[in-house]
Formats: C-alpha cells, structure tokens, sequence
C-alpha cells in the first residue's frame, strides 16, 4: 500500500513538472538560457527604471561663447592679481595696486 | 547736521529698494519665454500631445479586442540627448495621470517606488497582523513598457539661435518585443541676444 502510494506519489509530480516544463506553441526551445542571463543582473537594469537618465551633449553657441572668454579673462585677470600679491616681490598690495590700476582694471 | 541726515535717510531708502525682490505668481499654463530653454510650457506642451496621440492611437483598442482587458503599462527610462537637462518625469507624470483617469490603460509601478513597496511587503511579514498582511507574488505585471528619449538640434550664429526639440516616447509589447505605438512631439525656438 505505502509503495503504491509512493509511486502515485512521484508519478503525480512528474506530471506536474513536465506540464511546468511544456512550451508555449513557438516558444524558442532555448529560453532558459537568455532567462538565466537576464534574472541574474536585473536589479542593475531596473534601477534606472521611471527615470530620466541625462546623456546631454554641450552644443556651441556663439554667444555663450563670447561670454564665457570674457568671464575668463576676468578670472584670469583676478588671478593673476592675486597671485602678484601673493608673491614677495609686493609687500605693499595698495601701494601696487595704485601704481598699476591703469592696466588691470 | 540735518542735511546730513535727509541724504542719510534718502541713500538708505535706495539701498533699500535697490535690493528689494519681486516675486509675482503666475498660472501654470502661461508661456513666459525667458531664456528660451526647455521651460514648463514645452513640458505641457509635450504632456498634451503625448495624452491625445497615446490615447487616441490604435495600439489600445487592438490590445482590449485581442485580450479582453485594458492594457497594462510600466514606465521604463526616458534618455536625455539633448544639449539641456531636462527631466522627463514632468511631462511622463502627466501621461500617467492620463491613463489612470481614462480607466483606459492601467498602471504598475516601477523602479525605486516598487523596491519600496516590495520591502514594505516584506516588512509587513514579521510585523503586520495576519489579516491585514499583503502577500508576496500577487502584483500585476505589464503588459507594455513605456520608452523615450530627448533630442535635440542646436543651430547658432553670432545672436541668433535656433533650438529643435524632438520628444518621442515608445511602447513596447514586454512579451512579444513588438513596438506599439511612437509619440512624437517637435518644439521649435528661435532665440535672439
């Protein structure tokens, strides 16, 4: 009796097994193999999921250009300012300042 | 000595005004171009467009005579290869509030918001009640999948600018690969300095 049932039993879940296994009609029988690719790094793909991911480009303008070269000439300017007051040749920042306020202004 | 304060309190008026901001509000649907950048009336534009096209196109009544239910939709990535930083969400949200109102298309969450709700699940687990207790593996799955990208053109001389936008969202058949239906939105701008 307990064989029988065993053997029920196992032949009950074969069945079971085979109808999980059995294709859909066309289904590529080598779907496994993409399947196991694509559940081991999904999480990674799905992060940027409902997002926008930005891969903006800067496009030229002539005008935003020019802006720019004027802004940094003007750091350049400050910079250089900074770095003439910075060295031991001016001890007087002022006194400099005064004499040369004609060129970097 | 009275002269003095009468420019004392004259100069601190101007200081004053000087710094003062004006903020004024303004209805959502107006167009103030200010820079001509991407700006709130290119996104509505966009949202209106891509609610009318998604919602009046073929893909959903193929889907609901083929299948007998409404169409499942996720939204996926939205791509950015403009030459701005524009985000999609809000005009993507628009969309999405559209198809929940229709009741003609359906919506699951994705991304971030579902790792929240699946851990809350989890949480509930050890925590919830037995009653109130949600169960694992009982979420809807999409049917489509919800694409885009944003690009753009920029032509510029001297003052003079031209910027073209080129908005197009996808859906895509999750099962089957097959693109449904492509959105399409051009926004076009000329910008002088």
């Amino acid at each position: 009796m307990k064989r029988i049932l065993l053997f029920s039993i196992s032949v009950f879940s074969c069945v079971i097994s085979q109808a999980q296994e059995q294709l859909a009609p066309d289904q590529n029988p080598n779907y496994k193999v993409s399947m196991a690719k694509y559940q081991t790094g999904q999480e990674k793909i799905l992060e940027g999921m409902g997002t926008t991911s930005q891969n903006t480009y800067k496009a030229y303008d002539w005008f935003e250009a020019k802006q720019q070269r004027k802004q940094d000439r003007l750091d350049f300017r400050r910079k250089l300012t900074l770095a003439r007051v910075n060295s031991n040749r001016f001890t007087d920042y002022y006194r400099w300042r005064r004499r040369n306020v004609f060129f970097y202004r | 000595m009275k002269s003095i304060r009468i420019i004392c309190f004259f100069s601190a008026l101007i200081l004053l005004a000087a710094c003062s901001r004006k903020v004024t509000r303004i209805d959502p649907t107006d167009t103030p171009d200010i820079s001509g950048k991407w700006n709130n009336t290119d996104s509505r534009l966009t949202a209106e467009e891509m609610i009318s096209q998604s919602l009046g196109s073929a893909w959903l009544n193929n889907f609901v005579q083929a299948k007998g239910k409404k169409p499942v939709v996720i939204c996926g990535m939205i791509s950015n290869k403009s030459h701005e930083h524009i985000e999609a969400e809000t005009f993507i949200k628009d969309l999405e509030r559209a198809f929940i109102s229709s009741a003609k298309v359906g919506l699951v969450q994705g991304g971030k918001k579902r790792e929240e709700l699946r851990a809350e699940k989890a949480d509930q687990q050890t925590n919830s009640s037995v009653s109130t207790m949600k169960r694992f593996g009982l979420e809807n799955g999409a049917d489509f999948i919800l694409q885009g990208s944003i690009n753009s053109i920029v032509d510029a001389f001297k003052r003079k600018k031209t910027v073209t936008y080129q908005i197009n969202l996808e859906l895509t058949n999750i099962e089957t690969n097959e693109v449904v239906w492509i959105g399409d939105k051009k926004i076009s701008k000329f910008v002088k300095n």
